[in-house]
């Protein structure tokens, strides 16, 4: 082609090569801009990812209380410092203690560092010893200087290591005021937080936009709480009116504000119901620690 | 297949940015071909389009790829070629081969950091490997540029530094993450102390601001962190004492124009270039880049300033800081602290690689023999740019992999809690 020509096409290509550079730069923010919202939105979805369970606290200190729950990332470091990933602020632990890994279908591998010592299930464990014969499973405990912590895994892990350390039930301390501590039973995995179901923001288009309960119709609003729960005056049949016992017939009674249970003993007869541990909400660890100081 | 999925993929955003990144080569390829009708720009205005097209869409059925950094590693790579073709052909033939001995390596990188679980033995192994690499070119390398940092094996021209960055971004990650002081700041200076009696200070800065940078990483220790800024400032002190050719670049740097026809003309043939092109550019294959000396290494950028302008500079240079912030992303959503600081290594890597060059460049900083990542012509420089890619996406895919998994425990545990 000859050379002018060239020059020509050349320079009204110039503003093409610069919009196209223009609308990559655009198109690649805009996608990381979505991806990261997207992101954002499936992690609030699994408030336990990268966690692979918790430690419970069975023996600690003022400043790691009985009963705390440690979230257990897949791999880290445990240790007195808060640089630790795993901190354990108790008498007899190190700085930084032992290194922790999960390992699937084993489970999680202690290896102590030098000078360090820890217990996993009753069965020493130092920087010397071949960790793979002390795999820490499902209901393993962990004794680190004086303080005593149970692991509990995460259900669908792939951890085949049960511990062969008989169950001894942590029994609450005898004083009723000193906090329970809140070890399983009956439960034999913790679970993960449920996922909350994918939901995409509403889009309304401007016509089919929903109006406000106020300014619906008043036989599309929804009930008011009294309409739903009616008093029990309202309610049929009437619980107040109670049917006369007969005769010789034990009334029962039934378990209300005004006839409390009997209580046995200070320890409930029924295992508690597995509630999830306080640790699970995402606190950075200062301010877990702000929060246990308070 | 229904409307809505049919305009679900047409907005796909992998699908929109790799189609306009391969229409902007096939345009620009297109037009070299008008220039002179020579079959290798027809052919690479369809090769080079179909790489990238393959590149983005093969490599993410192989594992779960992360498709933006593809994109835009793929469009650097690219644009590489085109400008060296723009300048000279014979280089851009060498980079296009280079080009796809980075992909390969790329992907045996991924591969790498996927399977690889025990990173122990690979890490001690390299540590001896690296130095040994490194200290080389003092035995058997030439001095170019005042810096002793190449040796040659036949035809073939090999930078050590280069592919030690990558197993100095190993060393040092599996070492932090593993809290142990003693064998990752050995190796660090060992490497720092090798390219300083090269002469190879381009290099040298961008291991230690890394090294220093990974290490605030792991440990979040401003006071260290802080003192071995000191040590680098007095270290640099040091260097411009000693080294002649230090001392010429920092005064050439403060005024180009002192001696602008014998050490000034790289910075000021670069600084005319960048000015002449303007915003919008003197025109592919117009302009006279071969003037600048080393135009197809350490000043590509200009040459990309001039034939395209200033505003695609710009778009170039937020292309890095898009890869950096992927790369960040990458790094934070790690699983593993190794994996985390790798990620962030090869991150910063990059980003400090362009920031010196284009830094340079542009004369807002001293400038030093260093490639710009991806684009500059050499072997060693892509294929290491192209393995820190493939760190970076080994970590975004097990980061995927992680959280599949973790997205299958919640339902699997949620499921046991109704029973």
């Amino acid at each position: 082609m000859p050379e002018n020509i060239y020059e020509i096409i050349s320079l009204g290509a110039r503003y093409w090569f610069a919009f196209l550079g223009v609308l990559i730069v655009w198109r690649a923010f805009r996608w990381l801009r979505k991806d990261r919202k997207a992101n954002h939105r499936r992690l609030r979805q699994l408030p336990d990812a990268g966690m692979i369970g918790e430690m419970v606290v069975l023996q600690g200190s003022d400043e790691l209380p009985e009963g705390y729950a440690i979230p257990i990332p897949r791999e880290g470091v445990l240790g007195f410092v808060r640089s630790c990933d795993v901190v354990i602020p108790v008498n007899g632990v190190a700085a930084r203690h032992l290194d922790f890994s999960f390992q699937p279908g084993t489970g999680l591998l202690l290896f102590p560092l030098r000078g360090a010592v820890c217990y996993v299930d009753d069965a020493e464990v130092t920087h010397r010893s071949k960790t793979k014969k002390h795999p820490m499973g499902h209901g393993s405990r962990l004794q680190v200087g004086q303080a005593v912590l149970r692991l509990r895994l995460f259900a669908g892990l792939d951890a085949s290591y049960r511990p062969y350390y008989p169950y001894v039930p942590e029994y609450p301390p005898c004083d009723p005021d000193q906090p329970v501590t809140q070890d399983w039973q009956d439960n034999s995995y913790v679970y993960h937080q449920q996922p909350s179901p994918w939901q995409e923001e509403p889009v309304y288009d401007q016509a089919q936009q929903a109006p406000w309960p106020e300014q619906q119709a008043p036989w599309q609003q929804p009930a008011a709480p009294w309409q739903e729960n009616p008093a029990p005056w309202q309610q049929s049949p009437n619980p107040w009116q109670q049917e006369e016992p007969m005769y010789g017939q034990e009334q029962p009674v039934e378990e209300s504000w005004l006839n409390p249970p009997v209580q046995q003993g200070w320890m409930p007869q029924q295992p508690e119901p597995f509630q999830p541990a306080q640790a699970r909400q995402r606190h950075s660890r200062a301010q877990r620690r702000r929060y246990d100081e308070e | 297949m229904k409307n809505n999925e049919k305009r679900s993929l047409r907005r796909d955003p992998g699908r929109l940015l790799s189609s306009t990144v391969m229409l902007f080569f096939f345009s620009a390829f297109l037009l070299l071909f008008l220039k002179d009708y020579a079959w290798q720009a027809a052919a690479l205005a369809v090769a080079v389009p179909a790489m990238i097209w393959l590149g983005v869409n093969l490599l993410p059925r192989l594992f779960p790829a992360d498709k933006l950094l593809l994109s835009l590693t793929n469009f650097l790579c690219a644009l590489g070629v085109l400008v060296l073709y723009a300048t000279n052909p014979d280089y851009a033939y060498q980079q296009a081969t280079y080009y796809g001995v980075g992909l390969v390596a790329m992907v045996v990188c991924i591969y790498l950091v996927r399977i690889i679980k025990h990173w122990k033995l690979p890490v001690l192994l390299l540590m001896p490997v690296s130095l040994a690499l490194l200290a080389l070119p003092l035995l058997i390398g030439r001095e170019t540029n005042g810096a002793k940092n190449w040796f040659y094996v036949g035809s073939l021209s090999v930078q050590p530094s280069e592919i030690v960055k990558l197993s100095l971004l190993l060393i040092i990650s599996y070492f932090m993450s593993r809290r142990r002081l003693l064998p990752w700041l050995i190796f660090a200076v060992g490497c720092l102390g090798l390219l300083m009696l090269q002469k190879d200070l381009g290099t040298a800065l961008m291991y230690y601001g890394v090294t220093l940078m990974l290490f605030y990483a792991s440990s979040n220790n401003l006071l260290l962190t802080g003192v071995g800024l000191a040590g680098g400032a007095g270290a640099a002190v040091l260097g411009y004492k000693m080294f002649a050719h230090v001392k010429k670049r920092v005064a050439i740097w403060q005024n180009p124009w002192s001696d602008y026809d014998n050490a000034g003309y790289q910075i000021v043939q670069s600084l005319m270039a960048i000015a002449s092109g303007g915003i919008f550019g003197m025109g592919l294959g117009l302009g006279y880049p071969q003037t600048i000396p080393v135009y197809h290494t350490d000043f590509i950028f200009s040459v990309i300033c001039e034939q395209f302008g200033v505003i695609f500079g710009l778009c170039v240079l937020l292309m890095y800081v898009a890869i950096i912030w992927r790369g960040a992303t990458t790094a934070m959503a790690a699983r593993t602290s190794f994996h985390g600081l790798l990620a962030m290594g090869a991150t910063l890597m990059i980003g400090l690689q362009t920031f010196v060059i284009i830094g340079g460049v542009i004369k807002l900083i001293p400038l030093t023999g260093v490639t710009m990542p991806f684009v500059s012509y050499g072997g060693t420089s892509l294929v290491s740019s192209m393995c820190l890619v493939g760190l970076l996406q080994g970590v975004a895919s097990l980061n995927e992999d992680d959280l599949n998994e973790d997205t299958r425990l919640a339902m699997l545990g949620s499921q046991e809690g109704m029973q």
